[in-house]
């Protein structure tokens, strides 16, 4: 630590340019795990807020809610208390001149999904032209009692309230009556919905359907998948070149002072106080640099746009940075194994 | 009688194998006093530096024996060599002496870091930096100083951990005709007054008239001593 501390004080420059590839390393890993949990909220939270543990659709959808049609019979066979029929449709809602995409899902009142749901304003749709809207959706468009355009339907639906994490796919959700989700699909009554979600895990006898557990169902959602498979090599990528950068800076650094430490063993110094410096710069660097990381991903939560999915868990944080660390710290290893091989005797005579 | 502080018997060192074996050192057989300035001569390739780093334990003789304060030290471990030269061997050498991030006064604290006790008292200290001349420079870094003065921080170094002996490789290299009067009568000094063994190895005849001993080696033979 005696060496770490004079040497980084006196060498501002060197390890000040360090610190900042670490910096902005640590930075660009925090933000792209928010981003990728961002992502990762905005297509799951309106599943999540269902808090269903299985889902059950048409085998031939495979997995996509949006493309399952349940006949009547598939749906009286699966209904009882626990579970709660799900019309789910991707649509275009229409005010004015302005369109959006977006999610219906209809259900019913009566049932469990519908009284879980946490509105922040407003109430449930009582009637079939009404519905209630994610609460991320701009009130200036979507306000309170406007009558906006959905799919195919050409009833003009009222807004009577706004819904917490009511994202599907990253879109927003439109929760409305589930007999309305026929007429937004434009499909025949025959159908009945399109998922029947339960809150224990179901089986079915029927060849045409297929169960889903949440996490499957949530795997299956169109892109979300290959998004987060991306977003983890991507961070893994990153930690790794981390490891490969703080590794190389050590081990120039450790080359070049190679004489003077070699001075160091012959006059006695032991050699796991050397090893301990090394190890002890890398956890200042690595610490430091992360905390700055931390800190302006914190700063850019506050300044980024609304429209930028990013969300902050401080304890998947916290994982990183201590897996960041662990990763500094054993690219500590070569230049400790170089400073363990010095012979003193090469600096004596010639 | 003086007392032996450091001494080599019939010590040979021998590098390579078979048809490249080369013997640095053959059957030399020395003992340096408490008291004494004892120089090592000799042109270059004949071994004196060979014979600095077996004096100093940081390589084993071959074949004899090195004894430091009547203890023989020819097959100790890395560790117990390291422990041995930080409290007993004071090492000058030629250079990379200081660490450049550490400021003249760190030089020594870096010591008390891993060696905290029997260094020198704060009055050895400051009249070892007094007589070196080098008082007013302990918040300077070596890259501040000049050769010679970084050489005279780098003997206070030495000598910081009241070592019973000083082993030195080329210390006056770096230093013109005056100042190396002042390092040999120096050395002189501190051999003289602290009962202390001092070795030097040096090509430097001009500190001839600072020693009690001249150990001339050729060819890794102790030729002749005067």
């Amino acid at each position: 630590m005696f060496l770490a501390i004079r040497e980084i004080k006196k060498e501002k420059l060197r390890y000040g340019l360090i610190l900042t590839v670490v910096v902005l390393i640590s930075y660009l890993i925090f933000i792209l795990s928010a981003l990728a949990l961002g992502l990762a909220t905005a297509n799951t939270a309106a599943v999540d807020s269902w808090q269903s543990k299985s889902f059950v659709m048409t085998k031939d959808a495979n997995g996509n809610a949006g493309q399952s049609l349940l006949t009547t019979k598939q749906v009286d066979q699966l209904s009882d208390d626990k579970t709660a029929k799900l019309g789910i449709t991707p649509v275009n809602m229409k005010i004015g001149g302005k369109r959006e995409s977006a999610q219906f899902v209809g259900m019913n009142n009566e049932e469990y999904i519908a009284k879980n749901l946490q509105l922040t304003k407003g109430n449930l749709p009582k009637a079939a032209n009404e519905v209630v809207l994610a609460d991320s959706v701009d009130k200036d468009i979507y306000g309170m009692g406007d009558k906006i355009s959905i799919g195919l339907s050409h009833t003009k639906y009222k807004i009577v309230g706004y819904a917490k994490n009511a994202t599907y796919n990253t879109a927003p959700v439109i929760y409305g009556e589930l007999a309305q989700w026929r007429i937004i699909k434009g499909v025949s009554d025959q159908f009945q919905g399109s998922v029947v979600a339960s809150k224990t895990s179901q089986s079915v006898d029927d060849k045409a359907l297929k169960t889903y557990s949440y996490q499957a169902f949530i795997n299956k959602l169109p892109g979300y998948t290959p998004q987060k498979a991306t977003f983890g090599l991507m961070i893994g990528f990153l930690i790794v070149i981390s490891l490969i950068v703080i590794t190389i800076f050590l081990y120039i650094l450790t080359v070049q002072k190679l004489p003077n430490l070699a001075v160091l063993r012959a006059q006695g110094i032991p050699n796991l106080f050397l090893a301990q410096n090394t190890l002890f710069e890398t956890f200042f660097i690595m610490a430091t640099g992360i905390v700055v990381g931390a800190l302006l991903s914190a700063l850019t939560e506050f300044g980024i746009p609304d429209s930028v999915p990013m969300a902050f868990d401080w304890g998947l944080m916290g994982l990183i940075a201590v897996g960041l660390m662990v990763t500094g710290l054993l690219g500590a290893i070569i230049p400790i194994r170089v400073i363990s091989k010095i012979d003193p005797v090469s600096v004596i005579g010639g | 009688m003086r007392e032996e502080k450091l001494a080599l018997e019939h010590v040979t060192k021998q590098f390579g194998q078979k048809t490249n074996l080369v013997t640095a050192l053959e059957d030399v057989s020395l003992a340096f006093k408490a008291g004494e300035v004892s120089l090592i001569i000799g042109p270059s390739g004949s071994g004196k530096s060979t014979l600095l780093t077996i004096l100093g334990g940081l390589q084993t003789p071959t074949y004899g024996s090195v004894r430091l304060n009547g203890h023989d030290i020819s097959d100790l471990s890395t560790k117990e060599a390291e422990k041995r030269r930080l409290e007993q061997i004071g090492f000058v050498l030629q250079a990379y002496n200081l660490v450049p991030y550490l400021t003249v006064a760190d030089q020594f604290k870096l010591v008390d870091q891993v060696k905290p006790n029997n260094n020198l008292s704060q009055d050895g200290f400051y009249k070892i930096i007094e007589t070196l001349g080098i008082q007013n420079l302990l918040n300077k870094y070596p890259g501040e100083l000049s050769g010679g003065q970084q050489q005279r921080v780098a003997i206070a170094r030495a000598f910081y951990t009241d070592p019973a002996i000083i082993l030195a490789d080329e210390p006056t290299a770096a230093l013109d005709t005056a100042r190396v009067k002042e390092v040999g009568q120096l050395f002189a000094n501190i051999a003289h007054d602290e009962e202390k063994a001092v070795v030097i190895v040096t090509h430097d005849d001009r500190l001839r008239e600072f020693s009690d001993n001249v150990y001339k080696i050729v060819d890794g033979k102790l030729s002749n001593t005067d």
